[in-house]
């Protein structure tokens, strides 16, 4: 029994990521900033030398009234797939209909120092996938997976309808699992070179499942700035663009005319804490293949064009820009209006 | 109890017209601070509670804010009253 969720509208929506590295209250009072600003959901990551993401997302739900929400992304590593489950049903009993599951293998760094082997992503998340949504939607479930055996599992209360997933894909096998399981498929991109081929997987994954475009949520899970002053929403972005860099696959920086060589040395740089080193190393063209950041034009420019390429569900994600209330504000005001039609 | 009370002498010396500018700035004060673990939970839930409701602009939202800012970063909340010319506010928090 799969949920099939209408996802017909043709309006680009729109989420914001939050990490939540600051005090629990912050974190909140941004996504009921962004509720009020008109933003459509709040993701909030989830890594486990940060806030709980659920007591995050649950304190969320007490004060906002409108917005989706769900770990942006979680993994099945740290906790098992029925745990996981156990979580979103918990949080649409507070929210029905609110409620998504954003589901990822994982950041390897932070799962390598609890010496979490990132074994099988794909089997993994495609028999995750299952789970959640068998459970949620109040099934007893028996499966023989390769990676999880459940005998006979029910959950002891009920929700109306079962927690959509939506699977985080960089990788051409991870794109098309996500596009044919998944109810969206959240793309680690900001530039229309990385969205071009994830399409095309996309494409494969979903003619796989007998599906077509417009059955899937495409979002664009991007690394966000934005000020009036072009500077600032660069100089905001540039951390994150490091990190990007410095994790980024050969063939990802190949296809940006990055040299592994550059991407090395910011990861040296990352590992020793230099970070006068790492922002030296960051050239324009890096944050240009792996941010969208820049003045609220320059914003409105290229989250049309993904648009224009077929992305429904476009995520403001880390840094936001240098005052996270301030861009919030700043991108109701003079972003949104001009992308949202 | 004292520091209520001392809120509220503070209180009487901010006119009604400059609440607004200055619960911006009270906002601002909040949201940028490193000290944000260190908030009263009941001070936190109360801001919560009242920008939920849009009340921060409230009498009661703005006491809470400005207690709250108080008890995080008095300095910076006293600087920005001078900004806006609230010379006597900001004697009265130095005084407290």
């Amino acid at each position: 029994m799969r949920l099939q969720p209408n996802w017909e509208e043709t309006k680009l929506k729109f989420a914001v990521e939050f990490v939540p590295q600051e005090a629990y209250w912050k974190t909140t009072y941004y996504a009921m900033l962004a509720e009020k600003s008109g933003y459509d959901y709040v993701w909030i990551t989830d890594h486990f030398n940060n806030r709980n993401v659920y007591t995050a997302l649950t304190n969320i739900l007490n004060y906002t009234d409108r917005v989706k929400i769900g770990p942006g992304v979680t993994n099945p590593y740290v906790l098992h797939p029925i745990g996981l489950a156990q979580s979103m049903m918990s949080l649409a009993e507070m929210a029905p209909g609110r409620v998504i599951c954003g589901l990822g293998t994982g950041d390897k760094t932070t799962l390598d120092m609890v010496s979490i082997p990132r074994n099988k992503p794909l089997r993994t998340v495609r028999e995750t996938t299952q789970i959640v949504r068998e459970i949620t939607a109040g099934n007893r479930l028996t499966m023989e997976g390769k990676i999880y055996q459940i005998s006979g599992v029910k959950l002891n209360f009920k929700i109306p309808d079962p927690v959509p997933v939506f699977i985080g894909a960089q990788g051409p096998k991870m794109l098309a699992l996500a596009a044919e399981i998944g109810d969206g498929v959240l793309i680690n991109a900001s530039s229309p070179k990385d969205f071009e081929p994830a399409f095309i997987h996309i494409k494969e994954g979903l003619a796989k499942a007998d599906k077509k475009m417009g059955d899937v949520e495409v979002v664009a899970a991007t690394a966000f700035s934005v000020d009036k002053d072009l500077e600032k929403a660069r100089q905001a972005a540039m951390p994150v663009a490091a990190f990007i860099v410095a994790g980024c696959p050969e063939p990802i920086l190949g296809r940006h005319g990055i040299p592994v060589e550059a991407a090395g040395e910011i990861s040296a740089a990352i590992a020793k804490g230099d970070w006068g080193a790492v922002f030296s190393k960051v050239t324009s063209e890096m944050l240009d293949a792996f941010a969208i950041c820049g003045t609220p034009e320059t914003c409105i420019e290229k989250i049309n064009n993904l648009k224009k390429m077929g992305v429904t569900l476009f995520i403001t994600g880390s840094p936001i820009g240098p005052k996270i209330h301030k861009s919030i504000e700043l991108f109701s005001k003079e972003v949104l209006p001009h992308v949202s039609d | 109890m004292k520091l209520l009370t001392s809120i509220e002498n503070v209180i009487q010396k901010i006119p009604q017209e400059a609440t607004g500018p200055l619960q911006k700035k009270l906002t601002d004060i909040l949201l940028k601070s490193k000290k944000g673990q260190m908030l009263d939970p009941n001070l936190a839930k109360s801001i919560l509670n009242n920008y939920h409701d849009n009340d921060l602009k409230s009498p009661e939202g703005f006491k809470t804010l400005l207690e709250a800012a108080v008890s995080l970063e008095k300095e910076k909340v006293a600087e920005k009253m001078q900004e806006l010319n609230l010379n006597e506010a900001a004697a009265q928090l130095g005084g407290n």
